[in-house]
């Protein structure tokens, strides 16, 4: 099988000119990226298939610089920039498209590429006006194909020659890839259970979608009503069925959910850390303190695009620099990447505020973190009881997974339970738990019961009496 | 209780093409919608169209505006090719957002997204809000095309004190 190019979950663009340092650098998901330079770049009122073209051509160029790796080989730390005499327009936080929207759910993952080569083409382009460029598409150029009936890849071929588009390319680190056929009413299977559990889950932080009473892996009426007040609220086409762009929003969106309760999950409760500035930490570092740090930056980094993200492993290298970097910038601190006093304040009175706004429900993902030691036969303790708890929970809507009694003692029953998890889930089958296997067991129990609570007015999504709609 | 419509005006006269705006309020990167933010649209002379508030889903209800006509942006040259409003969104507890020149084009649904940060401790009415938060649209031959629409501006300041009581009564954040 050959090596294929994966979509990005993100794109960094850097809003100036590439030596502007004054210019801050924002990353955000690579379809809202593409929505935004479309946005940007082309009419929403052209014909459809010029839109489409020139949509194909924002996707390839981006995707080259990102496999190119253009800026980042010459020592920025950004993908792109917003600049058109480099790059291509996007401005940062303007209002979007809906057909443009729409479109760019479909395509964010297809690409151009010449044909018989692997890297997306580095597709040029201009307005056709005021300025040409040979061997690239002229946008309204562009315009006048589409009039004359060319299809999108056609308009394409007339300007870059020979060509393909790679469609459905695999995206990074975003969950299950799309199943390749759409989920309706009538499908059955694990794909449309764990669909019904998730837009569970979105649906206790967007209580306008209607629960899915038995999330039993059969798509039916009350599944098709949440999936299309879910495509409502997310600018969707409304049809009840989970295609492609259905199916990688609803990733999304479960994904920061995810992100943000799992952060919550090891909230650190800016009343117990101590607020007093403790010593210069810098790229080197390593540790406690480390982490604390990037702990935060992680959570603010939710609540802010100039942000990125950095992994908490307690190691002060380069992207936590990065990160401490852009933080900086953000609140006006001279851009250093070193946490001197003034920084510590910052970051800790920047996380404590977007602490301290999350509604309280929000900040319970109700499960606890793994108890430093194996659960294997012969266990016993407050831990012990904790998994049971999630074990029988996830055997309500898994029934391959054994009920069992919540005791403290992990006896014969207990592995059994473990072991049909394992074996539910395609995972090794040990009967033991450590760190990953207490996650996943961890993860889903929070799922499925964060998933049940019901707002206030909310839609249970069962029939009340013969007369509900 | 959601998305009270106030000055929800219908009856502007419009001999030109009609396109609609809505908001949509989040924060927390879309995990979290925000409801109840008060919603301002405005044409650029400052006359305000419609006052709206955001629903639990964090969206306001669909706003109907009078732009130019879709023909107007058909062929390159023209002037004249899109409305441009401008758009405050607002909440306690968060900095205020305001949108500059949103484009609302004939026939097209615009989605303008709110991402809405809290306020910093000990912030006042007087503090601007730090850091580079700014937005270049940028120059250069390509961008001086007619096609594009870029001019969009992103303000955020503090927000004012809440002087009436349309908002439903939802303490807090």
């Amino acid at each position: 099988m050959a090596i294929q190019f994966s979509i990005p979950e993100n794109i960094t663009v850097h809003l100036g000119a590439p030596d502007d340092t004054t210019a801050g650098n924002v990353t955000v998901p690579f379809s809202q990226y593409i929505k935004n330079v479309a946005s940007s770049e082309i009419y929403p009122t052209w014909p459809e298939n010029a839109i489409r073209a020139n949509m194909y051509a924002q996707i390839s160029f981006a995707l080259n610089r990102i496999f190119t790796g253009y800026y980042r080989v010459r020592g920025y730390d950004f993908d792109i920039t917003n600049q058109t005499q480099y790059d291509q327009a996007f401005v940062y936080g303007r209002d979007i498209f809906e057909n443009i929207s729409k479109i760019a759910d479909e395509l964010f993952n297809d690409y151009i590429v010449r044909s018989g080569d692997l890297t997306p083409l580095f597709a040029r382009y201009c307005n056709g006006t005021t300025s040409t460029c040979p061997g690239g598409l002229s946008q309204w150029g562009s315009v006048d194909l589409a009039n004359q009936g060319f299809t999108p890849y056609r308009i394409l071929k007339s300007y870059y020659g020979d060509i393909s588009i790679v469609e459905n390319a695999p995206v990074a680190d975003l969950g299950e890839t799309y199943p390749g056929a759409p989920l309706r009413i009538g499908s059955t299977g694990n794909d449309v259970k764990r669909l019904q559990i998730i837009l569970n889950r979105i649906s206790k932080n967007y209580p306008a979608i209607p629960k899915i009473a038995y999330p039993d892996g059969i798509f039916d009426v009350p599944t098709e009503r949440a999936v299309r007040k879910f495509q409502e609220i997310f600018n969707l086409t409304q049809d009840g069925v989970v295609g492609k762009a259905t199916w990688y929003k609803i990733e999304y969106i479960f994904a920061g959910i995810k992100r943000l309760s799992e952060l919550d999950a090891e909230a650190i409760n800016p009343e117990t850390v101590n607020r007093q500035f403790k010593e210069v930490i810098s790229e080197g570092s390593s540790g406690t303190e480390v982490r604390i740090v990037q702990y935060f930056l992680n959570f603010i980094a939710e609540f802010n695009d100039f942000i990125p993200r950095v992994t908490i492993d307690g190691i002060y290298g380069p992207a936590t620099t990065e990160t401490v970097r852009a933080f900086q910038q953000s609140v006006g601190l001279p851009q250093t990447g070193v946490v001197n006093e003034a920084t510590w304040n910052a970051i800790f009175s920047s996380y404590k505020t977007k602490y301290d706004s999350l509604p309280p429900e929000y900040r319970i993902s109700g499960i606890a973190p793994y108890p430093g030691e194996i659960l294997r036969l012969g266990s016993s303790g407050a831990a012990v009881s904790e998994l049971q708890k999630y074990l029988s929970k996830i055997s309500d809507t898994y029934p391959s997974v054994p009920k069992v009694a919540v005791s403290g003692y992990f006896g014969e029953e207990t592995q059994d339970a473990v072991l049909a998890y394992e074996r539910e889930f395609g995972l090794p089958e040990r009967g033991f738990v450590g760190l990953a296997l207490w996650q996943s067991i961890a993860s889903l129990y929070s799922d499925l019961s964060q998933g049940e609570e019901k707002s206030f007015g909310q839609n249970p999504g069962y029939t009340v009496n013969e007369n509900a709609e | 209780m959601n998305g009270q419509d106030i000055n929800n005006r219908t009856d502007i006269p419009c001999n030109e093409g009609t396109g609609r705006v809505l908001v949509q309020a989040y924060t927390a990167s879309g995990s979290l919608p925000v409801e109840n933010a008060k919603v301002t649209i405005a044409d650029t002379n400052g006359s305000v169209l419609y006052e709206l508030y955001t629903d639990n889903s964090g969206r306001t209800a669909w706003a109907k505006l009078c732009v130019p006509r879709a023909a107007n942006s058909q062929k390159e040259g023209r002037r004249n090719t899109y409305g441009a409003f401008n758009i405050t969104v607002e909440k306690q507890g968060y900095y205020t957002e305001k949108f500059l020149n949103a484009a609302v084009f004939d026939g097209v649904d615009s989605i303008q997204p709110a991402f809405l940060e809290p306020l910093g401790e000990n912030v006042t009415e007087s503090d601007v809000r730090p850091g580079g938060r700014g937005n270049d649209s940028g120059e250069g031959s390509l961008s001086d095309n007619s096609a594009r629409v870029g001019d969009a501006l992103v303000i955020r300041e503090e927000p004012k004190p809440v002087a009436d009581t349309n908002a439903s009564g939802q303490g807090g954040v």
